[in-house]
């Protein structure tokens, strides 16, 4: 381990103190009661969220990746209150969000914003594009009618929507133009944190370069923070600052971007990263792909082992992975890797290109 | 585009489809035509609304009012099928053709189990029992890799995850060794690791029986990973079209080189904004006079012979397998690119 305090030690996944980042969470948790049987565990609970801890600076992007299940949306909305965590903390600028009352709730609301994947759902049809981005404004009472006409009407020029169309109606635009008002009811706020849940899956590829350069610039501009969900391995590498990688509710892996895509530790980070399709044949021939077998959802481990060992291409049916589950341990400076046997599953990538 | 002798599965002849519109008549696919070789696996990409999919359904004659196919040829194994009634059309469709779709929860009947309904599609083409039908059902469930088909047969469809959803799906379209299989966004609803589990089994399976697969997908990834050939779809044209090692290596076509530098490349750590291709796809209903992508083209953008004279095909490179682009620039653009690999160069 590398230097940090006692408490750090205590926190896997964390660095410095909660007085640095903008956002803290610590050991969070969230179970939800099984219906029917009970797990293989003998537990009747659903470990959604399973003793979760990182931290996010200001301005930066931390991506979380995972498969569907690993729990990436049910850890936004933890964070969010949206959903009331089981355990755990969850600090925002050293406030702790789960010891707020109803009122300072929705003041502390306003500091934190989620972008939805998808645009057509979350965006009221009877609604104007004015009337979309200036509802959070009123709903928050700040400023006269006039004002939040302005802040509207800037915020939606500022993501592209030209003066022109913002009496239209969501049906009126692209799929794009509607993710960019989404984002422009986000950063209305002028929030310090944004949670971007899969903002660009439900778009084409040319739109998804768009809609990801324009995030960027907003970034720039607004100084805003980003905590990026996203399956999309490809993006991840491309947008963020740092990566979580989550396997069944709990962090497997988590490290910078450059040491991740390049030096990966967990074989489910390995595993997920070969299975990215690159667009060029010759990687086809030129790589091997490791191909997961079995579902997330379907495929159970030993109560006290790694969770990832029965798909694990390493440590499937090892004794150790059945028995112990490994802690999340610092390999290297801000590296870390909840595995048995870590880095030994690579190769695979060992031929990346250098940065182009 | 050559005389050798080739065994066709498809040979598609100036289709075209229009929608009928209260907007006017929009021209979803105009007079296309393409081929495809028993066993080849063919990509077709572009963005929504270049009428992809549009274009599966007029060769499978599933389209539907306010659509419909108004001229051209769709010839499967010899028989030219636009010609076809709908009875007709049954016998070929899950017999010689058959579709994959993107949505697995909606293709799926919910009320029937996996079982009854790999073993209606068997049925409805052979003459043979039901318990044959439903050991061959088995069968088909192992080789797309459901474990435990035996018993999984009699289970619903939401007793099933996506990824295997979407096997399922493989199985039925594979259930009567069809010739041919169009597979529209077979993994788009899917994570990465399911997606490389279903192209994984769809590719062995179709190497064995040596079937042909249309891939329709916006995942580039997709195509260089499972396509040996593909054709780049823009406003209801096939705007180029190249085996996928020359598609990759050079784009006669700006517009598929506009879509390729869009998608950001995981073997390869990029910063600074991603290239994007401005505004949207024209309307089917208004074209262009000249060329549809010129409003878009960083290449054309304003000249007049790309306003003003649409672009017939071209075709540069190999003789016995060319890339064929419609681009008043295509021969140019393709002498760049050989130029740029023989110095060396490359991207």
């Amino acid at each position: 381990m590398t230097a940090g305090t006692d408490a750090a030690a205590f926190q896997p996944g964390i660095r410095g103190g909660p007085e640095e980042a903008l956002l803290w969470v610590e050991k969070l948790e969230k179970t939800f009661p099984r219906a029917g049987a009970r797990g293989n565990d003998g537990s009747d609970v659903i470990r959604a969220v399973d003793c979760v801890s990182f931290d996010v600076r200001k301005g930066e992007t931390v991506g979380l990746v995972g498969e569907s299940g690993s729990g990436k949306s049910t850890l936004a909305r933890c964070i969010l209150r949206l959903l009331r965590p089981t355990g755990g903390r969850v600090l925002l600028g050293g406030s702790d969000l789960l010891m707020l009352g109803r009122a300072e709730m929705r003041r502390v609301r306003r500091r934190m914003q989620i972008v939805l994947e998808d645009p057509y759902a979350s965006l009221d049809p009877r609604m104007s594009a004015l009337g979309i981005v200036e509802e959070p404004l009123a709903i928050h009472g700040i400023g006269a009618r006039d004002e939040r006409r302005e802040r509207a009407t800037e915020m939606l020029e500022l993501v592209g929507i030209a003066p022109a169309q913002m009496r239209r109606k969501p049906h009126e635009f692209s799929g794009g133009q509607r993710q960019r008002i989404g984002v422009a009811r986000a950063l209305v706020l002028h929030p310090e944190l944004v949670i971007l849940d899969e903002p660009i899956s439900a778009l084409d590829v040319s739109i998804q370069a768009q809609v990801l350069n324009l995030l960027r610039r907003l970034q720039e501009q607004l100084h805003l923070t980003y905590l990026f969900i996203i399956h999309d391995l490809a993006v991840a590498e491309y947008f963020c600052d740092r990566v979580v990688v989550l396997y069944r509710g709990a962090v497997v892996e988590l490290a910078d971007r450059e040491t991740l895509f390049r030096r990966p530790l967990h074989p489910y980070t390995v595993s997920l990263l070969s299975a990215v399709p690159i667009p060029e044949p010759a990687g086809r021939r030129r790589r091997q792909r490791i191909v997961l077998r079995g579902d997330p959802a379907l495929v159970w481990a030993t109560p006290k082992g790694c969770r990832f060992e029965p798909r694990c291409p390493l440590g499937r049916g090892r004794d150790v992975c059945r028995q112990q589950e490994p802690p999340l341990v610092e390999h290297s400076s801000g590296q870390w890797a909840a595995c048995h046997f870590p880095g030994e599953l690579v190769a695979l990538h060992a031929e990346r290109e250098p940065a182009a | 585009m050559t005389a050798a002798p080739r065994d066709l599965v498809l040979d598609v002849g100036d289709l075209e489809t229009n929608y009928y519109t209260q907007a006017g008549v929009v021209e979803a696919v105009r007079k296309v035509s393409l081929e495809i070789e028993r066993g080849h696996r063919v990509g077709l990409v572009g963005e929504s609304g270049s009428g992809k999919s549009t274009l599966a359904l007029s060769i499978l004659g599933l389209i539907e009012p306010p659509g419909r196919v108004v001229g051209g040829s769709v010839v499967l194994n010899g028989c030219d099928i636009a010609k076809f009634s709908d009875r007709q059309l049954q016998k070929v469709r899950g017999r010689q053709v058959s579709l994959v779709f993107q949505d697995p929860m909606t293709a799926l009947d919910p009320v029937k189990t996996i079982g009854a309904q790999i073993a209606e599609t068997i049925l409805r083409h052979r003459r043979i029992g039901r318990r044959a039908a439903r050991r061959n059902a088995v069968e088909l469930l192992r080789d797309v890799e459901v474990p435990q088909a035996d018993r999984r047969l009699d289970d619903y469809p939401h007793q099933y995850s996506g990824g295997m959803r979407q096997r399922v799906l493989i199985a039925i379209a594979l259930a009567n060794e069809p010739d041919l299989v169009i597979a529209d966004e077979p993994t788009a609803a899917l994570d990465v690791t399911t997606q490389a589990q279903v192209l994984d089994v769809l590719e062995r399976l179709v190497t064995e029986r040596r079937t042909a697969v249309m891939l329709i997908t916006h995942n580039l990834g997709v195509v260089a990973e499972f396509c040996d050939r593909v054709f780049v779809m823009y406003a209801g044209r096939l705007v180029e079209r190249a085996s996928a090692d020359d598609l990759f290596a050079c784009q006669a076509h700006p517009y598929s080189e506009a879509l390729l530098r869009s998608v950001p490349r995981p073997d390869r750590l990029q910063r600074g904004p991603l290239p994007t291709i401005p505004g949207s796809p024209p309307s089917l209903a208004h074209l262009p006079p000249g060329c549809p992508f010129e409003p878009r083209c960083p290449v054309g953008h304003g000249l007049d012979v790309c306003r003003t004279q649409v672009p017939v095909p071209v075709a540069v490179g190999d003789p016995a397998d060319p890339i064929v682009a419609e681009c008043h620039f295509a021969q140019e653009r393709w002498s760049a690119a050989v130029g740029r690999s023989a110095s060396g160069g490359g991207t």
